[in-house]
């Protein structure tokens, strides 16, 4: 698991995750999440403008994130960090899901 | 580090930065079952199920009240969707009697959220039929509502 988390960087998710990797706000409304909603018409003009609470998160991060979890020493900050962005991430779920080991360590820690 | 949580619901001596990070975890599985490409997956997988043990619990401390109203609000995502294939698989588990628990004896918050996982069921033609099937789940569910009506009263 270690060997995971130091290595590689996650190569599955970054395809996927690229659709939002612009500057346009994740508001494509696929996930049905619609934070922005009221603000949805608005933000596609001008997402650059709005404050830190809206900055698009980088894939890079999330697929940093995502391989955090593996590790027990970084996982809890991971969760807190992802948990916080799931919102503003509209794959997330399928990253979660398809990456490796993340939906096992989401069950442990429940469990 | 403690990471697993079961041990800690009985008795229940669940920590507060426990329960937030297990919060954390439910608050993912959450953006998994609310996601449509997902959603299927999550209940072939019967993950809900390892949520019942907190929706079961019974501890008032705000640890535990965080605990129920995250895992509820797992399950809430699940049927806002209105999905035939979601009722079904609600209906194989125990999930009718812990809602039905949590409108009588939860928080504000949780009773809300446990009263509209009841009424997406409610809503659902098999959800209905599966709830009039025997008097005894009839009588329960009616004599629940009739009970919380009273109290607004």
């Amino acid at each position: 698991m270690n060997m995971a988390s130091s290595t590689s960087s996650t190569p599955s998710p970054n395809p996927i995750i690229n659709s939002n990797g612009g500057s346009g706000p994740p508001s494509a409304g696929a996930s049905g999440q619609n934070s922005s909603g009221i603000l949805g018409q608005q933000q596609q003009s001008s997402g650059p403008n709005n404050p830190a609470n809206d900055t698009p998160v980088s894939p890079e991060r999330i697929a940093c994130w995502i391989t955090e979890l593996l590790s027990s020493t970084t996982r809890e900050n991971a969760l807190m960090e992802l948990s916080r962005k799931r919102e503003k991430v509209v794959d997330l779920a399928v990253l979660l899901w398809h990456s490796f080991g993340s939906v096992a360590v989401l069950l442990h820690e429940v469990m | 580090m403690i990471s697993s949580v079961y041990p800690y619901i009985t008795p229940p001596t669940l920590t507060a930065q426990q329960s937030n990070r297990v919060c954390n975890a439910l608050a993912l599985l959450q953006c998994i079952a609310s996601h449509p490409e997902t959603r299927s997956l999550f209940i072939q997988a019967n993950i809900p199920l390892f949520l019942y043990p907190f929706l079961n619990t019974k501890s008032s401390t705000r640890p535990f009240e965080y605990l129920r109203l995250t895992s509820l609000g797992v399950i809430g995502a699940l049927v806002k969707t209105d999905e035939t294939e979601v009722i079904n698989f609600l209906l194989t588990t125990e999930i009718i009697p812990l809602s039905l628990r949590i409108m009588q004896s939860g928080s504000e918050l949780s009773k809300t959220v446990a009263t509209f996982i009841l009424q997406k069921i409610l809503a659902d033609d098999c959800g209905l039929n599966y709830i009039c099937q025997t008097f005894d789940r009839f009588s329960h569910v009616a004599m629940v509502l009739g009970r919380m009506v009273l109290q607004q009263v």
